[in-house]
């Protein structure tokens, strides 16, 4: 069969004065799909996106949209592209509406029924001036603004900052709608239960080099997974177990005729050895997009969030 | 009302030009109260007294007793850098204002060219540049009929035209700067319009300041005559130079260069 991309970076690289902010990154976002891009900060992903919308110069290499160079074709592969940046500038001295209304006619697609639509599910009034929206409501403006042209590609860079979770699941249900219909989306956040939620695929990013592209099949058949298991002759067990698997296990408990331990990759030889004895009980966790994500980023440093560092600074007064 | 970026520039600055269009009108009209006192000050006696450096920046004072010297001298002369402030000020926002700000990148992310977007916003400077010079040239005119002194409205034009051209060249340096994306571009437009004014005021003293003063549109604009001979046409060929310039330099770069995206 045939795959369709609807993106396709080959060996980007980009530099800023003598630092490097992408160094040959290559990946593919089928059509259709929902693909996750992660990385923390400064990891190269704005930077990606901004060359993918044709904002700055790749210093070399070449992306493709739609099959056409976004070098070359920028302002026509825009037509079809939604493109929710983080943080996205709006202006302050326009109502909702009036700034809706003025990106739909700089798409040339403005279609007054489907963004009244977006506002009653995103609960949002557009009579309102923006510069007195909240946060949240003012990303529910630039996430209208994003939608209303039906785009077949959607780029969006922390999309559902400062909603609360009621307007993140409806936002999710229409990115899911709109995959239905036929939109690839690619969506880069910080929120990872939410990439979990949606993506089939992810691309990891680090340093500005492309570090892992996996399948949620994938993630999920590599990841560490924990391991309980509850039988007879377990010492046995536990010995024949880690004669496998090797560097892959990693016994935390072992008691009485119970064992917990936790095992990266394929489990299927697990179930081979589990044929041979006498098992009571039996149970699986798989490791979750954030502890993988965690897995692919422990050397680099996950930058704090301002709750976290709270708390440290609170222990740091205490002592 | 907001069917493309030059309708939303001018919907969004509309209450920034109106208060610009008040202040040039009310400043030029008031100015024009003090001509009678003035044309009675600026007599032979004084202009003799005066030193070389200050008449030169004067002009020559007998223009000072006549309604159109005056006009010229004081009104377009002095005053016009209350119009090329505007300018520059309205220059700076409206390029290198909406990339620090952030709302440029949102404009680009829609299927617009960044040529369309930079030219919108230069036809958008002009035409609220042109609603300042229309209120400058207004005050001017209320206030010479309200002193009793008449001058003919069709006198104004060339003076106006060539306000209008000075300050689009100070604001097509602005664009220029912004377009190159070079930060601070306002101020350093706005220090190079004060060397420009103050090398023009001068230019009278010595050839090397006036070979510095064509350096910048002031260079070329003589505004001591626009009232008596009307506008030189090579000095407005310059002027309409020092507007396609910058436009076409800043205009290149822009389409080409990165964009500040964070």
């Amino acid at each position: 069969m045939l795959i369709m991309r609807t993106i396709r970076a080959q060996k980007l690289t980009k530099t800023f004065g003598k630092v490097k902010a992408l160094t040959d990154v290559s990946f593919e976002v089928k059509t259709g799909s929902i693909t996750g891009f992660l990385g923390p900060n400064g990891a190269g992903k704005s930077t990606t996106m901004s060359i993918l919308l044709g904002f700055i110069n790749a210093t070399s290499g070449e992306a493709h949209i739609f099959g056409r160079p976004v070098s070359i074709n920028s302002t026509s592969i825009r037509r079809r592209i939604g493109f929710l940046a983080n943080n996205m500038a709006l202006d302050n001295t326009l109502t909702a509406a009036q700034e809706i209304k003025y990106f739909g006619k700089l798409a040339d697609n403005y279609d007054e029924t489907y963004v009244k639509e977006l506002a009653e599910r995103l609960s949002l009034d557009l009579t309102r001036k923006i510069g007195s929206l909240s946060t949240g409501n003012r990303q529910k403006v630039a996430l209208i603004t994003t939608l209303m042209h039906r785009p077949k590609l959607l780029i969006l860079d922390e999309p559902t900052t400062g909603l609360d979770p009621i307007v993140r699941a409806e936002f999710h249900k229409i990115i899911l709608e709109m995959q239905d219909a036929g939109t690839t989306v690619f969506i880069s956040s910080h929120i990872l239960s939410e990439i979990e939620e949606l993506c089939d695929e992810f691309i990891f990013i680090k340093n500005g080099r492309i570090i892992a592209t996996k399948t949620r099949d994938e993630l999920t058949n590599q990841s560490q997974k924990k391991i309980t298991i509850e039988a007879k002759y377990i010492d046995k067990f536990a010995t024949e177990c880690q004669r496998t698997f090797e560097d892959d296990i990693q016994l935390i408990n072992k008691d009485g005729g119970v064992v917990t331990f936790t095992l990266t990759g394929d489990v299927q030889p697990l179930f081979k050895i589990l044929t041979k004895y006498k098992v009571t009980n039996i149970s699986i966790e798989s490791a979750s997009l954030e502890e993988s994500f965690m897995e692919y980023y422990r050397d680099v440093g996950i930058p704090q969030t301002p709750a976290t560092q709270t708390k440290k600074r609170k222990k740091k007064d205490a002592k | 009302m907001l069917n493309n970026a030059l309708c939303k520039i001018l919907f969004e600055k509309r209450w920034m030009i109106f208060w610009w269009f008040i202040a040039a009108a009310s400043v030029t009209f008031m100015m024009m109260q003090l001509f009678p006192t003035m044309s009675d000050l600026f007599d032979v006696t004084i202009t003799e007294e005066m030193p070389a450096a200050m008449q030169a920046m004067f002009g020559d004072m007998d223009t000072l007793t006549t309604i159109e010297g005056y006009v010229g001298v004081q009104i377009f002369g002095d005053l016009a850098i209350i119009v090329v402030i505007f300018a520059v000020v309205f220059g700076g926002a409206i390029i290198a204002g909406e990339e620090k700000s952030g709302v440029l990148l949102t404009q680009l992310a829609r299927p617009i060219k960044r040529h369309s977007i930079f030219f919108q916003k230069f036809i958008a400077l002009t035409l609220a540049i042109l609603v300042i010079v229309i209120g400058f040239t207004v005050g001017t005119f209320l206030g010479a009929i309200t002193i009793g002194d008449s001058v003919s409205l069709s006198k104004f034009w060339q003076p106006a035209l060539a306000l209008f051209l000075l300050a689009t060249g100070f604001g097509a340096i602005t664009m220029m700067f912004g377009g190159l994306g070079i930060k601070g571009g306002g101020l350093i437009t706005g220090f190079y319009a004060v060397v420009g004014y103050l090398l023009a005021s001068m230019r009278d003293l010595s050839d090397t300041v006036s070979t510095l003063a064509h350096g910048t549109p002031f260079g070329f604009y003589s505004s001591q005559t626009f009232m008596t001979d009307g506008l030189d046409p090579s000095s407005t060929l310059w002027l309409i130079g020092f507007i396609i310039l910058p436009i076409l330099v800043g205009l290149i770069i822009f389409t080409k260069r990165d964009l500040r995206t964070t």
